[in-house]
C-alpha cells in the first residue's frame, strides 16, 4: 500500500462518486476522503454566489459533519462567503459560461456581418476600378509626364501660346496636346478651320493669302469647348513660300479656333469661341509674333447676352481668366482695335521678306 | 565553456535498492528534482548515488522515461504524450505503485502525474472490495460500521455490490 502522500495524490484524481464509494475501503481512506470532501464543501460554500445555494450547501455540510458545521457557524458568513458580500440579488447566469458563450455568439454574428459588408464594399470598388482600368486600357499609350517633361511642356506652352508643345505623347495627361493629322478626315477638318480663320484674317487685313497645307495642330480640350492651335503654310496669291529650315523666310499662320457646335451644346456663349490668327514670321534671327484677335459677334436677345455675361463672370472667377472674358463688348472692341493697330506692320514685314527673297 | 561540455557528457552512477548500478548521463538525471538538488549542493558526481527505496526494475523504467523526456524536451508534446500512454499501457498495478513511489521519491513530477492518473483511472469504476485487494488494504471496519458508512452514501453505490 502506498504511503499516505502518494495515496492522496491518487485519490485526488478520482471523481466524486468513486471517492464516496471508497470511504468503505478502510477507516484511513475515510479520513483522507473526508479531508477532500470538507475542503470541497468549504470551497463550494465560499464560492456560492447566491443565498439559496449557500443555504442548501450549508444543509449538506451539516449532514456530513455536525462538529465542522458548528465550528463554521461561529464564523460570520460575510467574512468568508461570497454570497454574503453584497445584498443585491445575484444570478449565476451572469457569471456562467453559458452567458459568455451567448455573448461570444452575438459578438461573432456582429463580426461576420461587418465582414460581409466590407467584402461587399470591396467587391463594388474593385468592380468600379476594373471599369476604369478597362477605360485606360483603351488608350495603351496613356502616360503621365515626369516632372522634367512637365516643366519643358509648360515652358513651351507658355512661349508658343499653345502652338508648339514639343514631342509629347498624344494621350498625355495635359490640357493642350498634339492633334494627330494622320488621316484624310482629320487633315480636312483642320484645314477647314484654318481656312475659316484665314478668311477672317483676309476680311480684317485685306490680304490674299491662300492655304497650302496644315503642318501641325494641337488641341486644347481642357476647358469647355475645344480650341485648336493650327500651324499651316500659306501662299500669297500665286507665289508658294518654300518651307525650308535653312532659309527661314517662310510664313506660317497659326490659328486657334474653338468649336462652336460643341460650345452651343454646352450652352456657352459663342463669344468665347475666340478666333486667333497668329502670323509667325521669322525674319533674320528675331522672331516677331504678331497676334490678331477677333471673335464672332453674338446676335441674340439682351437677356441671353446678360445671362452669358453672368456665366462669363462666374467662369472667370472659377478659372481666373483674364478680363477679356468678363469684359463687356465695348472693352473688347477697344482691345481688339488696339491689337489691330499692329496690323499694318504685317504687310510691311511681308513686303520686306518678299523683297529679300526676290 | 570546456567545463560545460564536460558536464554535459558527465555520467552519474545510480545504485538501486537491490545493488544494481546504473550509469546515466547528467542531463537525463536532471529530470529528477532530487538528483538535481543533490548535484547542486555538492558535486559528488564521482560517487555512486544510492536510491535505497527503488528496485532495479523500477529504476530502469524511471530512467527510460527520463531519457525520453530529456532528449525530446524540445520536440513535439504530442509525441511525448503518446510515448507516456504507451509507456504505462501494459503495466500491472504493482509496477505502477512502485513507479509512483519512485517518482515521488525522486521528485519527477511528470512521471508521478501520469502514474497516479493511470491508477486513478483504473480503480475509479471498480467496486471498493476490489480496490481493497489492489491496494492490499486490510478492512478495519466492522460489518455494522461498513453498512452505516454505505447507508450514508447510498447513492454512490448504485450498480455496485
Amino acid at each position: 500500500m502506498p504511503p499516505s502522500r502518494s495515496l492522496i495524490n491518487i485519490l485526488g484524481r478520482l471523481p466524486g462518486k468513486s471517492l464516496i464509494r471508497f470511504t468503505c475501503v478502510c477507516k484511513s481512506w475515510l479520513s483522507h476522503i473526508c479531508d477532500f470532501t470538507y475542503a470541497h464543501g468549504l470551497w463550494s460554500l465560499a464560492w456560492a454566489t447566491y443565498m439559496g445555494r449557500f443555504r442548501s450547501l450549508m444543509e449538506e455540510f451539516k449532514k456530513e459533519d455536525v462538529a465542522a458545521f458548528k465550528w463554521l457557524a461561529k464564523h460570520e458568513p460575510p467574512h468568508w462567503s461570497r454570497s454574503h458580500f453584497s445584498e443585491a440579488p445575484k444570478c449565476d447566469m451572469l457569471l456562467n459560461n453559458l452567458w459568455e458563450e451567448e455573448a461570444k455568439k452575438l459578438h461573432k454574428e456582429d463580426y461576420d456581418r461587418d465582414e460581409r459588408l466590407l467584402d461587399q464594399i470591396n467587391k463594388e470598388q474593385s468592380a468600379e476600378r476594373g471599369k476604369k482600368e478597362r477605360k485606360l486600357r483603351l488608350r495603351p499609350d496613356f502616360v503621365v509626364l515626369t516632372s522634367t517633361q512637365r516643366w519643358d511642356y509648360e515652358k513651351r506652352l507658355h512661349d508658343s501660346e499653345g502652338f508648339d508643345v514639343g514631342d509629347i505623347p498624344t494621350y498625355a495627361f495635359v490640357p493642350v496636346r498634339p492633334f494627330v493629322l494622320d488621316s484624310h478626315e482629320s487633315l480636312e477638318r483642320i484645314e477647314g478651320y484654318a481656312k475659316l480663320a484665314l478668311d477672317e484674317h483676309k476680311k480684317c487685313n485685306n490680304t490674299k493669302y491662300q492655304i497650302v497645307k496644315a503642318l501641325k495642330a494641337n488641341i486644347d480640350a481642357g476647358c469647355p469647348g475645344r480650341t485648336y492651335y493650327i500651324t499651316f503654310q500659306v501662299k500669297d496669291t500665286v507665289l508658294v513660300l518654300p518651307l525650308s529650315t535653312s532659309r527661314p523666310l517662310w510664313k506660317l499662320f497659326r490659328f486657334s479656333h474653338s468649336q462652336p457646335s460643341f460650345l452651343s451644346r454646352l450652352n456657352c456663349n459663342p463669344i468665347y469661341s475666340k478666333v486667333f490668327i497668329i502670323i509667325f514670321i521669322p525674319s533674320n534671327t528675331v522672331l516677331h509674333i504678331l497676334r490678331f484677335g477677333t471673335s464672332s459677334a453674338v446676335h441674340g436677345s439682351d437677356t441671353l447676352k446678360q445671362s452669358e455675361e453672368h456665366k462669363g463672370k462666374a467662369r472667370a472667377e472659377r478659372f481666373g481668366l483674364a478680363q477679356s472674358v468678363t469684359a463687356d463688348e465695348e472693352a473688347k472692341k477697344k482691345a481688339r482695335l488696339s491689337r489691330f493697330g499692329a496690323v499694318p506692320a504685317v504687310p510691311k514685314a511681308n513686303a520686306q521678306e518678299e523683297d529679300k527673297e526676290s | 565553456m570546456a567545463s560545460s561540455i564536460e558536464n554535459n557528457n558527465e555520467k552519474l552512477t545510480l545504485k538501486s535498492s537491490d545493488g544494481e548500478e546504473f550509469l546515466v548521463e547528467k542531463h537525463v538525471a536532471l529530470q529528477s528534482t532530487l538528483l538535481q538538488n543533490m548535484l547542486d549542493s555538492d558535486c559528488s558526481s564521482a560517487d555512486v548515488i544510492p536510491l535505497p527505496k527503488i528496485d532495479a526494475r523500477t529504476l530502469a523504467l524511471v530512467l527510460g522515461y527520463c531519457k525520453k523526456h530529456a532528449d525530446a524536451s524540445s520536440s513535439k508534446q504530442g509525441e511525448l504524450n503518446s510515448f507516456d500512454s504507451e509507456f504505462l499501457k501494459d503495466m500491472d498495478m504493482g509496477a505502477l505503485f512502485n513507479l509512483v513511489l519512485a517518482a515521488n521519491f525522486m521528485e519527477i513530477k511528470g512521471l508521478l502525474d501520469i502514474a497516479a492518473q493511470k491508477i486513478a483511472d483504473t480503480i475509479k469504476d471498480k467496486p471498493h472490495q476490489e480496490v481493497r485487494e489492489i491496494f492490499h488494504v486490510e478492512n478495519d471496519y466492522t460489518p455494522e460500521e461498513e453498512a452505516a458508512v454505505r447507508e450514508e452514501n447510498r447513492w454512490a453505490f448504485e450498480g455496485f455490490p
